[in-house]
């Protein structure tokens, strides 16, 4: 643990409850609520969107932003899959089947740095695998042989079974070994669309809207000379949930009909840093103004009348680049003023020493303008500061490890996080969890 | 149509050969067991952390290729960008920062000084034999890699005109000098900036 951490008070943590754990009892108590998993894998990013029902089947999707290493992953997927779920009078599980035709809506790998890819290459090999029209049955009847392709793929090679839909990268191409078979494994992939997005682009995951927040056409266009630091290629998310507010309403004079009427409450946000340095960070600002403090007060008060909340402001930040130095500063933390800041890094140690003083004063000063006030500075738990690898003030200093946030659609209730207590080579024991205490 | 997904190198892949490593390696068999491919993987402030795989094999589809298990054996070592600069691009006029994406084929057949997150005081702790510049063709390489799984890849049975002049231009290409990284004695350190 560096000087910078300071163990986290083990009452803070709400007990572990008998049985599923609490984080599984807030799912089924909420079966709305989207729940983005930030992993414990040391200096590295792995994390998973577990979607909100489908409005038009009510199934659980995932989206995937990095894999650092190739288990662990897989493993927690595995686990939320055996979550039984009763609805509808029958039983059934959290999540269908891993590798089910399109359970896995997108796959970004934010940039091609290790610690962000190290697993890519693997977890595509995985899910292709289990796609059905990937390989051909042997005849030996010893299942798919993994290497042949069937004649219905080479006849539909955009057959859209496929278990991962989309693909994100930033199109910055590296000459690791990661990097080759992540691309070798999309090469063989014709049905997963890919996409090479810059700032703007926006999808809609049915109920959930991504908008790419960097890097800007400005670095992307650059990308060919190798004048772009890699971290600065990063691909920055921001998760809107509910991405509208739209509720239908049965007409006061025909009973069969319904109007759609448009709700004025604010959806919840997740930004997702990558490990965006101030380059990119500096071109978002440019590509995304202030609605606050713009310069030209007019334009500003149309796009927030228009905008309604800063395009940066968000709910839920997970900070760039391990919270290094040089991913993040006191200006852009408070434009995005987050009521949780989550880093994803060792508890000291390691090559860097991640996370780095000066970045986590930003955070906490960010959160609590002490400088001035000279008020005393209150703890990062009060704060809503949480690091992966962080550890508990018990005798055996043990991990509060990966995190899970609960972000409800009801704007009544309150994003909730959950510590898994994983250590960084370990599995996820999701009958561990721990909420938060807020 | 894709090419089949191999699951690893077969036992008759070549080692990949990069034109810049004609005339320096005298057998596949030393290239495959005695090299390895050295990448900068990340400079974050003063620090270079070196990332290194077994030597790749180029498959038949004109790919680079690791073994399965590539990413158990892949080990780091952190050197300060200073050394490297002092030690290893200065010396050797590469007129450049050490920048990610660098790359060197490098014949280590010991793990001293790699797989430690101390910084390397002498960089001949972790280059201790010959050490080339390759990144010329790993970045070709690597943009191979995305442009072939990104879009189609032709068949050039027809376009042999393009391909000749493409042969032309690659046989015109400087070929990779040995690295002399400096003795620590001989390094004059007259740089003002730490970084």
């Amino acid at each position: 643990m560096n000087a910078v951490l300071q163990p986290v008070e083990n009452d803070t943590l709400a007990p572990a409850t008998r049985g599923v754990g609490s984080l599984v009892e807030a799912i089924l108590d909420d079966p709305e609520a989207l729940v983005y998993f930030l992993l414990n894998v040391g200096d590295g990013d792995t994390q998973l969107l577990l979607l909100p029902p489908d409005s038009n089947d009510g199934v659980r999707r995932l989206a995937i932003i990095d894999v650092a290493t190739s288990t662990k992953l897989p493993d927690l997927i595995e686990k939320l899959h055996e979550v039984e779920v009763s609805a509808g009078g029958g039983d059934r599980t959290l999540i269908q089947q891993p590798g089910s035709p399109g359970q896995i809506r997108m796959v970004v790998a934010t940039h091609p740095h290790f610690d962000h890819i190290g697993g890519m290459g693997e977890l595509l090999s995985k899910y292709n695998g289990l796609h059905n029209r990937r390989t051909a049955p042997t005849t030996d009847g010893n299942g798919p042989t993994g290497d042949v392709l069937s004649e219905a793929d080479k006849l539909t090679p955009y057959a859209s079974d496929a278990c991962i839909d989309q693909f994100w990268e930033p199109g910055y191409f590296f000459p690791s070994a990661s990097f080759h078979a992540m691309m070798a494994e999309l090469e063989v992939s014709p049905w997963i669309r890919r996409l090479q997005p810059t700032s703007g682009t926006t999808a809609y995951l049915d109920s959930v809207k991504v908008t790419v927040m960097g890097p800007g056409v400005g670095l992307r266009s650059r990308f060919d000379t190798y004048g772009v630091e890699v971290n600065d290629s990063s691909l920055t998310l921001m998760f809107e949930y509910p991405a509208s507010r739209i509720y239908t309403e049965t007409d006061t004079d025909e009973a069969d009909r319904l109007n759609r009427r448009a709700v004025k409450k604010r959806s919840r946000r997740l930004l997702l840093g990558g490990d965006a340095q101030f380059t990119s960070w500096a071109q978002a600002t440019i590509d995304f103004p202030d609605l606050r403090n713009e310069q030209n007060p007019v334009l500003a008060r149309e796009l927030q009348a228009a905008r309604g909340r800063d395009y940066l402001a968000s709910d839920v930040f997970k900070m760039s680049h391990h919270a290094s130095k040089h991913g993040i500063n006191l200006e852009l933390l408070e434009r995005v003023d987050a009521k949780y800041l989550l880093v994803s890094s060792t508890g000291g140690g390691g090559r860097y020493n991640f996370p780095h003083a000066l970045a986590m004063d930003a955070a906490r000063e960010s959160r609590q303008a002490t400088t001035t006030s000279d008020a005393a500075r209150l703890t990062d738990h009060e704060l809503g500061i949480h690091v992966t690898g962080a550890v508990l003030d018990d005798d055996q200093g043990s991990p509060t490890g990966s995190m899970a946030v609960m972000v409800p659609r009801r704007p009544s209730r309150a994003i909730r996080i959950f510590r898994l207590m994983d250590g960084a080579k370990e599995m996820i024991d999701l009958e561990k969890s721990r909420e938060v205490k807020t | 149509m894709p090419p089949p997904r191999k699951s690893q190198p077969e036992e008759t892949s070549p080692p990949w050969w990069p034109a810049s490593l004609e005339g320096a390696v005298r057998s596949a068999q030393k290239l495959r067991e005695q090299w390895q491919y050295v990448v900068v993987e990340e400079v974050v402030g003063g620090i270079v952390e070196l990332m290194r795989w077994p030597w790749p094999s180029a498959d038949r589809y004109g790919r680079l290729i690791w073994e399965d298990d590539a990413n158990n054996r892949v080990m780091s070592a952190v050197a300060p960008q200073r050394l490297m600069r002092l030690q290893l691009y200065r010396p050797n006029n590469l007129e450049r920062r050490p920048r990610a994406g660098d790359t060197f084929g490098a014949r280590l057949t010991a793990d001293a000084g790699w797989g430690t997150d101390t910084p390397v005081a002498d960089l001949a702790a972790i280059f201790p034999a010959a050490v080339y510049d390759i990144s010329a063709d790993a970045r070709e390489a690597a943009k191979l890699a995305y442009q072939g799984a990104s879009a189609a890849v032709f068949n050039g049975d027809d376009a042999e005109g393009l391909l000749d002049a493409a042969r032309r231009q690659r046989l015109k290409r400087p070929k990779a000098k040995r690295l002399r990284v400096a003795p620590l004695d001989e390094v004059i350190d007259d740089e003002d900036d730490l970084a």
